[in-house]
């Protein structure tokens, strides 16, 4: 009775399968794999690639980033024009953009959206904002942006989205909780594509949305699909389930190079790993920041503030045996904190000015520093402290290569006589001990704006207990920061940004290791048209730019049939499957009954 | 907790004739119990004895344990260090490698045998506060009774109702990660299930008229509990030793495989954990994942078969007749 | 009225358990810290105010017993605040993941236990044959294998290198309806659910094999068989009634721990429930979620507990008193 009921439930079922399929003419579906998922469609929330993406295509900002090397270009504006101190910027606006339920899109908009996040105190996007900035609009299409100091700051740009007054007008002065538990699906933007649909933990949706300013894309739909493992997210790249994978570990990538259906692209990275340094002075920044009294006293080593310390730990690291082991060989050995992929920021070290790995020289440092005697474990000894060189390390698990880089970090110390007593911790654990100081350096990663601004603030002393990792305090990094923030001349500024990177790298707050590829892999055998943003060394999707999806077209020979052909297999299997299981408890019906008539015999 | 494999009721201890009757003139009282206490094994040794599945799991064990102590003669402490490992990343099984290498060219079959040491040890370890734990409540339960049997029998209750791995999940995030923190966290959350099943038979152990007899004579609690009780349920915590083991080596993956072990430890749980990670099976890279799953595998049925050869012997009733 | 109080006792027990979990999961989240401080710095970014706004609100510089009064409170409510992290309702998070838990895990328990409860009774009744020394070492190997790595190497099998089945989610994103849905939907179930079921199968094969074994060596079933009574009769008529019980208990029992779910296999088929919810938080530090699940799982357990107890007494007279 079973097995007939199963039988009949699973042929049924086909037969609706196989009508369905049948319905209407398909829409072009592009089918995107990825281990990040979207955490909340609501811009305030944002937190990870996949919201970053979902913004990038479902709104616009006033700025945008170029195709060739990410600098801004203008994207709702024409162009802003400063006056000659730089204080007021005035910003005309395109008259031919609309949201997705067809209001027109006015300067009126834009100056809500940063009003709004001003005056609502939504710190994510208010760093963008300085100097307290006010925006008018003397007409529909104009904007004037006041900073009370001169500024930049319309054109580093922000990465804020910008949103539609008429539908979050109603939230203005509500409480902050309230404006970032909105959500609304169909989320009403004005980017070239719209969210339509979300299933947490599985997948969202974006339909195309026909006249665009930027275009008609070929593609009438993108789907994330959301993957638990990367193993996972492979196999429905390999299987056809999806049509490009975003996010991929060395490992896997390099089985998929034999595949000549999937291109790997290897993304230049945009963020750097490092070795921190904690310089200890939590304790006094705490009541500044939290208002309350620190919970415990930081217990960094004292010969950390020892510049010749740092040296010796620097010359220690074999960066190229980091890239290649930890990293499968897809990361860059790295330099200074501003990743090469912003090629007008950052400044190459020429190779001799480089910290060689180079384990006697790192000996000699340390031996001349009068690091000269040790414990009974071989430990160099702190001569002014008279504490052994044993260091506390943190790694964070799910920060990439983290918990690798200090284990082998490990075994090249105790060659130089300093032990790291590596403890690897979860991120909430680590922010704890972040927080409370207590810990000697930790193994994590940096990323950041194409504008260097953020990543250099990390370094200063205002940010103990904000972005900074251990408190470091260094005047003259300081005044450089400073400084930059109010020099509009690109190329002067860029000096002033080459100039805190080398202070940075001689005085070695932080080791930045290695740059890490970001992986991404598609299938070529189904769409084609692929473009990387930046040109050099970025990415199809998951990058600063839209243009992949607005280029997109499936590839005309045998398009789409790798999918429809896996659908079909499945099905046939389930029920090929579906009958086995109905074989296996038939034949089980029976066997026993046959055997309990033996019994009885 | 679903996974721990319990007859409803446990078996009594002395109708298996573990206690043979006091010899007639006893002299020295220590020599006496001993030898009781050898007969007893002996007796159970003749009934585990004819189990071939109980056999079959000693064995299978003896063997896992000689591996693990014999380890440091096979596997170079240094072979298994990072910063100079013996092969290159990701050979395939030849003769210098039986299974291969990892992604930083350590030899997969020394990590084997050496995960063999941490699981067993988290296995044991676990177990063993799982047993102290477990049989302190449920003996101090038992025996006082009255408002501590209801306090501590409602503390056992709500340790045995939260699920284990959210529990886990929760503890691991806020201890840390370390091989200490991972035998705590499977310790705290299994030792309510051996609490439960201790007091149960300290209940009927306590109404035995030789307890009863020696209260009458004046003994001291403490004189009670070890000569009189601990001896008696023994067997029952013994029995339930063995399958804690087991589920503490695989509690130990499973905490692992949720990226909460110690990234930094080789147990047989970390080495799936980093293989998955780095993808492994896609990538073709079988030797790495499979065989510490198949140790795991076999080392929990070596001890779920001594487990089970030990419940036929403990429980009369479904031994063969 | 025996049966009257006995069911009273078992619930004001319950009740009491609840109370205790509620005690222990205050406890144990002030214990992580300050849930705000932890935001600071992770991609949520809060300044000052906003910390200073949010600690209010989630009543943090109240003193202790007023939290935990207020606790109390929002929990009978049903209030379980917003996550951290999406700005959502928890109750809006935990009620759209719960349906594929049950789905999955509901699934997985019935199919375990209707297969392992025939293979119990096949092995039992035919001691010693080939049948039941093949299907208890199967059993034993299954029971003693790490889930997480049998879903690892079923998803790398069947839906990677043979294709078969999706590799992850919970239904594909075309808009099926009907029968093709339902289809689309056990297509994705299939892989998750088959490790579950094997995972499970063992377990259930081995207690309903042992609880008849006890149940034979009965009196009452020698008597029948003395009696003449039909093998088959004996069998269905006393046998295996009794010998259910335990087995039952046990699948009721495990009921309660759906919602704790299967972390490790919904991670590693991408499958969209609680145990998703609760890995996911505990990665962001959601503590309002976290919380929420930990208390309804742990609430589940108690009430099928409960379930359970009430119905063995009915089922089994000689439990009541």
């Amino acid at each position: 009775m079973l097995a007939i009921g199963l039988t009949t439930v699973v042929l049924a079922a086909m037969a609706g399968a196989a009508f369905a399929q049948t319905e209407e003419a398909e829409p072009i579906t592009f089918h995107v794999g990825t281990t990040s998922d979207m955490v909340s469609a609501n811009p305030f929330k944002a937190c990870c690639s996949s919201e970053y993406e979902m913004l990038l295509l479902n709104y616009n900002m006033l700025y945008g980033f170029s195709a060739e090397d990410l600098s801004p270009v203008p994207e709702l504006t024409s162009g802003c024009e400063p006056n000659s101190d730089y204080m007021e910027w005035t910003c005309p606006i395109r008259d031919d953009v609309t949201w997705h339920d067809g209001e027109q899109l006015t300067a009126e908009d834009i100056a809500f959206t940063y009003r709004f996040i001003l005056d609502n105190g939504l710190s994510t996007f208010a760093d963008y904002l300085p100097f307290n900035p006010t925006f008018e609009t003397p007409d529909e299409f104009t904007l004037v942006w006041k900073a009370e100091e001169p500024t930049l700051a319309p054109t580093v740009p922000p990465y804020i989205p910008i949103i539609p007054e008429h539908i979050w007008g109603p939230l203005d002065g509500k409480p902050a909780k309230e404006i970032r538990a909105f959500e609304e699906i169909p989320a009403i933007g004005s980017g070239p594509f719209q969210l339509t649909e979300w299933e947490t933990g599985q997948f969202f949706r974006m339909e195309a949305v026909e006249g665009h300013f930027f275009g008609d894309p070929t593609i009438d739909e993108v789907v994330y699909h959301v993957y638990g493992n990367d193993e996972a997210m492979v196999q429905a790249l390999r299987s056809g389930e999806i049509d490009y994978a975003y996010d991929l570990p060395p490992t896997l990538a390099n089985s998929l190079e034999g595949d000549e259906n999937v291109a790997i692209v290897n993304e230049a990275a945009d963020y750097h790993t490092n070795l921190a340094f904690n310089f200890g002075g939590q304790a006094e920044a705490h009541p500044k920041v939290y208002g309350t009294p620190p919970a415990t006293q930081e217990t960094n080593h004292p010969a950390l503030h020892d510049h010749a310390v740092r040296l010796a730990i620097a010359h220690a690291i074999d960066k190229q045996a980091l890239a290649e082991t930890v990293f499968q060989g897809a990361a860059l050995p790295a330099d200074t904190f501003i990743s090469p992929d912003k090629a007008f920021w950052h400044l190459d070290i020429p190779a001799e000015e480089e910290y060689e790995f180079d384990l006697d020289e790192a000996n000699r440092i340390l031996d001349e520093a009068g690091y000269t005697e040790r414990n009974a474990d071989g430990i160099r000894i702190d001569p002014a402290s008279g504490e052994p060189l044993v260091l506390d390390i943190l790694t964070i698990n799910n920060s990439r290569g983290s918990n690798k880089s200090g284990e082998l970090m490990a075994g090249w110390m105790e060659e130089i006589g300093i032990r790291f007593d590596v403890r690897p911790v979860s991120e909430t654990k680590a922010y704890e001990e972040w927080e409370n100081g207590t810990f000697d350096a930790y193994i994590w990663s940096w990323g950041g704006d194409p504008d260097p601004d953020f990543n250099m603030s990390v370094y200063t002393s205002d940010q103990c207990l904000g972005w900074s990792d251990g408190c470091y305090v260094n005047p003259q990094l300081d005044e450089l920061y400073a400084e930059q923030r109010q020099t509009f001349d690109r190329d002067e500024r860029q000096e002033i940004v080459h100039e805190f990177q080398r202070i940075h790298y001689e005085e070695i707050p932080e080791i930045a290791l290695v740059y890490p590829e970001l992986i991404h892999a598609y299938r070529t055998d189904a769409f084609e048209g692929y473009v990387n943003s930046p040109t050099e060394g970025g990415a199809p999707i998951f990058a600063w730019r839209v243009d992949s999806y607005m280029n997109l077209q499936p590839v005309t020979e045998g398009s789409g049939a790798p999918v429809a052909d896996e659908g079909g297999m499945s099905t046939g299997l389930l029920i090929g499957i579906g009958a086995v299981v109905a074989l296996a408890i038939v034949a089980f019906v029976v066997m026993n009954r046959r055997r309990s008539e033996e019994d009885e015999a | 907790m679903t996974g721990m494999i319990e007859t409803p009721r446990q078996a009594d201890a002395t109708t298996v004739g573990l206690e043979a009757p006091a010899p007639p003139a006893p002299r020295d009282p220590r020599k006496i119990k001993w030898a009781r206490r050898r007969r007893a094994f002996a007796g159970f040794w003749r009934v585990f004895r004819q189990s071939r599945m109980g056999m079959v799991g000693l064995v299978m064990l003896g063997v896992f344990i000689l591996v693990a102590l014999m380890a440091p003669l096979f596997v170079g402490q240094a072979d298994l260090g990072v910063s100079d490992p013996p092969g290159a990343p990701f050979q395939p099984p030849s003769l210098e490698f039986p299974l291969g290498t990892d992604d930083f060219g350590r030899s997969v079959l020394d990590l084997v045998i050496w995960g063999s040491r941490i699981s067993l040890l988290v296995g044991f370890a676990a177990t063993v506060m799982t047993m102290v734990v477990g049989a302190a409540v449920g003996i101090s339960s038992a025996y006082y009774g009255g408002r501590t049997d209801s306090v501590l029998n409602a503390f056992t209750n709500w340790f045995l109702v939260i699920p284990w791995i959210p529990l886990a999940i929760v503890l691991a995030s806020i201890l840390g990660q370390s091989l200490f923190n991972t035998i705590l966290v499977i310790g705290l959350t299994s030792w309510a299930g051996t609490a439960r099943l201790v007091r149960a038979d300290t209940l009927s152990v306590k109404q035995r008229p030789y307890v009863e007899r020696a209260r009458a004579l004046g003994a001291s609690n403490w004189h009670l509990v070890t000569r009189h009780i601990l001896p008696n349920v023994m067997p029952v915590i013994f029995a339930n030793t063995v399958l804690t083991v087991a589920l503490s080596i695989l509690a130990e993956t499973t905490l692992a495989l949720l990226g909460l072990g110690d990234p930094l430890s080789i147990s047989w749980g970390i080495i799936i954990f980093d293989a998955f990670d780095a993808g492994a099976l896609s990538a073709g890279l079988w030797w790495w994942l499979i065989p510490p799953g198949v140790c795991i595998c076999l080392v929990t049925l070596a001890f779920t078969m001594c487990g089970y050869a030990i419940d036929e012997v403990l429980n009369p009733r479904i031994r063969e007749r | 009225m025996r049966s009257r109080r006995y069911i009273l006792r078992h619930v004001l027990h319950a009740v009491a358990t609840l109370f205790f979990v509620l005690t222990f999961n205050f406890v144990l989240f002030r214990a992580v810290g300050d849930p705000v401080k932890l935001l600071t710095r992770s991609s949520v970014h809060l300044d000052p105010q906003e910390q200073a706004a949010l600690r209010e609100e989630f009543g943090i510089d109240d003193p202790l017993p007023v939290q935990f009064v207020n606790y109390l409170g929002d929990t009978l409510r049903g209030e379980f605040g917003y996550s951290f992290i999406s700005g959502r309702p928890v109750t809006t998070s935990i009620s759209e993941k719960v349906w594929p838990t049950i789905l999955l895990v509901g699934t997985a328990l019935i199919l375990s236990t209707v297969f392992g409860v025939l293979i119990g009774i096949k092995g039992a009744w035919r001691r010693g044959s080939t049948f039941d020394t093949t299907s208890l070492l199967g059993s034993l190997t299954l029971y003693s294998m790490p889930e997480g790595w049998l879903g690892m190497i079923l998803l790398i099998t069947f839906a990677g290198t043979l294709g078969w089945f999706p590799a992850g989610g919970y239904e594909s994103t075309d808009e099926l309806t009907g029968f093709a849905h339902v289809l689309d939907v056990a297509k994705h179930l299939f892989l998750p659910c088959l490790t579950l079921t094997l995972g499970y199968i063992g377990e259930y094969a081995i207690i309903m094999r042992s609880s008849l074994l006890e149940v034979m060596g009965e009196d009452f079933v020698q008597t029948a068989r003395a009696k003449g009574v039909r093998d088959k009769e004996v069998r269905r008529r006393h046998a295996v009634p009794n010998a259910l019980l335990p087995t039952f208990t046990l699948a009721f029992y495990s009921i309660g721990f759906i919602l704790g779910g299967a972390v490790i296999i919904e991670e590693v088929f991408s499958w969209p429930g609680l145990g998703q919810l609760t890995y996911a938080a505990i990665e962001a530090n959601d503590y309002p979620v976290i919380q929420a699940v930990f208390l309804l799982s742990s609430a589940a357990v108690i009430l099928f507990n409960l379930i359970a107890d009430i119905s063995y007494g009915y089922l089994d007279p000689r439990v009541r008193e």
